[in-house]
């Protein structure tokens, strides 16, 4: 076994793990055994959720992304759908789906699958994105030559389309992985109408010890969370990472600096294995529904039915419950643009910071060799704690300290920054080596390196980078502006306050349709004004080809 | 006649602008023909070949195979592409083998077939190995191995050499000719697009020459040179002029 380890990893993990260790002998007092003692109950129970909402995930994506890369008249809808589903706040749906899992499923099975697709709903559009560009981008001349050879049927799909989906899709599960920590704290408390329900996980564990003040307990299991979040990174990602780098065109065969990989044998025939049995799967559900043309028309007749039916079932909800609203509006709802207002201002404060500290830094990892060695692992650490589970921890600080404001706005930074950081630094380092060497020969450095090249090149992955943070900004929002403590309730006036009040607080569906509605309004409203024009014009001028 | 190409056109539609890129070609290939077409860049060579083996539709007339309309996967044609077009998360041998898996049902079957095409281009050692290893040379020796293994009676090309250093390319013309000399061995008949004049002279018995945009044929050219070819021989280089001077 060859282990590569940076010492920034290992000094951290000491360090997290001497914290955890003093913090609890520290606050001896106040644990209680028998709390601690399921401790690994919980998590295990929390990483069962995470494993099944990535599965549903993966299925999900791999299905639609085939079915809008090869049907041009689906792909029409499906895309559109796919880019609102991921430009909206879920969790501000959630409790409505909360309420329909609970109705079809009573008891705490209900509340299970409840807590599923929450999670399954931040990992699920970005890795059908993934699917549907790794399809849609397969060199021309791969096409032609399975066509020109006959390679088509299951052959095509196990020699061809799940390959050329590999290396994007594990790509993005790494993402969708650590979006998913963030909804599994949000997801093991759930409040629908009158009720509030609590599944055994890590989630709820921290979000009970600090409304009920036992900081030493809280501490315990974030470092527990942590340190699950290591012991993936390390045994999983970032081998699967390697591994997946046999199915790219393009292969430099150089390791991204900063990065250290466990390479083991066994762990990538793990992984072949992983493959072959998922491949063989799909390829045998294939055989079955193509081989066959009753199934095959009677699959695609059924499902065109129930896409219908459900289409026309949400249709007919959606349109009943806005009637409703409109005829009887509630008193709240006037303050719903003021609220709007209120929380972008935050948005953008914390976005502004976010710029502010991102692009320096994002220069200087890439072009500090040594630096990046120690700051690449320690950020990406940093990144993969989901910021809503050290929320429970700054508002005890601020609460007692400063103004729950500034609490928020820190919040939301941690929602956004890493989605900033980390697609500049793949902008820095996406700088052809010749341009650099032309810049450093014709003496084009300083003021003029920043305006003319460096500036310029990270543009299109600071929109992306920007698209994507904003993303993340609204759906921390709605935890950011409402929080309760000791029994005690604080918030901030906004949309996410709004939200969370109609949830929890007084119970009043038709706020909740009313805030998420406007919210996602806005947000699509911003992408289509914003995001897209500066996305376009930055693939024409920007883009290095 | 091996295949009949009759008054095929093209047009490429963008932004609503139609432009010609092929007008009314018409020519026939025969048993034991190696055909080159070459002209100006631009003119459609490539998207002649294409249409050629049915990976693109003609605006109008037809491509007949033997009497019928071509298909893309008729397993009687093959291409050589480029860019190589290799599946990069295959080995070489696996990448050989995928294109065998409809024809040849038996497994240890297939595998000596991809092993005799493997060695068919000098490549024995590298079954294994992955296109990404290989350089540029060695990948379209896979190209190739992958086309012949196929026994195609008619192989195409779309400038196979274009990407090669000139040994390396010099070296796979030699082989390719043995192989298309060699009545045993599989393709009868090829056809290749090209910008090089000389390559074209070169390996050619019969020369296409296609106009600039819309491309048209100008002339269809029998190269009567004796074989080996010689690119010293003053008679090689009056062809070269020649061909050239149908281009320019």
């Amino acid at each position: 076994m060859q282990l590569t380890m940076k010492k920034g990893h290992f000094i951290l993990a000491i360090i997290l793990f001497l914290i955890s260790v003093i913090s609890a002998f520290y606050f001896f007092d106040y644990i209680d055994f028998p709390e601690l003692v399921s401790l690994p109950y919980y998590a295990a129970s929390s990483l069962l959720r995470m494993s099944a909402a990535y599965l549903f995930a993966l299925c999900f994506a791999l299905s639609y992304g085939y079915v809008a890369a090869t049907n041009t008249r689906a792909r029409k809808v499906m895309l559109p759908v796919l880019d609102i589903l991921q430009s909206v706040p879920i969790l501000g749906f959630f409790p409505a789906a909360v309420l329909f899992f609970i109705g079809i499923i009573p008891g705490r099975p209900g509340v299970e699958v409840a807590a599923v697709f929450l999670i399954f709903t931040s990992m699920a559009w970005n890795m059908a994105f993934g699917v549907y560009e790794s399809l849609t981008t397969i060199p021309k001349e791969l096409i032609e030559a399975a066509d020109s050879f006959v390679v088509r049927g299951w052959q095509r799909l196990e020699s061809l389309t799940l390959p050329a989906c590999v290396p994007k899709l594990v790509y993005n599960s790494i993402v969708s992985w650590s979006a998913g920590w963030f909804f599994l704290v949000a997801s093991e408390i759930i409040s629908a109408g009158s009720g509030t329900y609590k599944l055994p996980g890590l989630g709820s564990f921290l979000i009970d010890t600090t409304y009920s003040g036992k900081i030493a307990l809280m501490l315990i299991g974030l470092s527990v969370l942590i340190i699950i979040i290591l012991l993936l990174e390390l045994f999983i990602w970032r081998p699967m990472q390697s591994w997946a780098d046999k199915y790219n065109y393009e292969y430099a065969g150089e390791k991204r600096p900063g990065e250290f990989i466990l390479k083991t044998k066994a762990i990538k025939q793990v992984f072949r294995f992983i493959f072959d049995v998922f491949s063989n799967i799909t390829v045998s559900l294939y055989i079955l529904f193509h081989g066959h043309k009753i199934i095959k028309s009677a699959l695609k007749f059924s499902g065109l039915l129930i896409l219908f039916l459900g289409l026309a079932y949400i249709m007919y909800d959606f349109v009943i419950s806005i009637v409703k609203l409109l005829l009887n509006l509630p008193t709240d709802a006037y303050s719903i643009p003021l609220a709007i207002v209120y929380s972008f201002l935050r948005l953008s404060a914390a976005y502004i910071i976010c710029t502010l500290w991102t692009v320096p830094a994002a220069v200087y990892i890439v072009k500090n060799k040594k630096a990046s060695s120690y700051l690449m692992p320690l950020m990406e650490v940093a990144a993969s704690i989901p910021a809503i589970a050290l929320f429970p921890a700054m508002v005890v600080i601020f609460i007692k300290y400063g103004s729950l404001d500034i609490a928020a706005v820190i919040l939301i930074l941690l929602g956004m920054q890493w989605y900033l950081l980390f697609n500049l630094i793949a902008g820095v380092r996406s700088i052809p080596k010749d341009i650099d060497n032309a810049a450093t020969s014709f003496g084009v450095k300083g003021k003029l390196y920043w305006k003319k090249v460096l500036l310029p090149a990270m543009f299109p992955s600071f929109i992306t980078g920007s698209i994507t943070a904003w993303g993340g900004g609204w759906n921390t929002l709605i935890v950011a502006e409402y929080i309760t403590y000791k029994g005690q309730e604080y918030h901030l006036f906004g949309i996410g306050y709004l939200l969370d009040k109609a949830t929890f607080e007084s119970p009043n569906s038709s706020m909740v349709l009313l805030s998420v509605l406007s919210m996602s309004l806005t947000i699509v409203f911003l992408n289509k004004l914003i995001w897209q024009p500066a996305y376009r014009k930055a693939l024409v001028k920007y883009k290095f080809d | 006649m091996l295949v009949e190409i009759r008054n095929v056109s093209k047009t490429y539609e963008t932004d609503g602008t139609r432009i010609p890129v092929l007008e009314n070609i018409n020519f026939t290939v025969e048993d034991n023909d190696f055909i080159c077409i070459v002209g100006p860049s631009g003119c459609g060579k490539s998207t002649l070949l294409r249409i050629i083996i049915g990976l693109e539709k003609p605006a109008s007339g037809e491509v007949l195979f033997k009497g019928k309309v071509i298909a893309p996967d008729n397993p009687k044609v093959a291409m050589v592409f480029q860019n190589f077009a290799l599946f990069p998360w295959l080995t070489v041998r696996e990448n050989i083998e995928l294109v065998l898996e409809s024809k040849v049902l038996h497994e240890k079957e297939r595998e000596g077939m991809a092993c005799k095409y493997i060695k068919a281009v000098g490549l024995d050692g590298f079954e294994r190995v992955y296109p990404r290893e290989l350089s540029g040379g060695m990948k379209q020796r896979v190209g190739f191995a992958r086309a012949l293994a196929v026994e195609p009676v008619l192989l195409c090309m779309d400038e196979p050499f274009s990407s090669l250093d000139a040994l390396t390319a010099q070296n796979l013309k030699d082989e390719l000719l043995m192989l298309w000399a060699d009545k045993n061995m599989p393709p009868d008949a090829v056809i290749m697009v090209t910008h090089n004049v000389e390559e074209a002279v070169y390996m050619a018995n019969r020369i296409i020459v296609l106009s600039p945009r819309p491309g048209k044929i100008v002339a269809d050219l029998r190269v009567e040179l004796e074989r080996p070819r010689n690119r010293k021989d003053p008679e090689f280089y009056r062809w070269v002029d020649k061909v050239y001077s149908l281009i320019v």
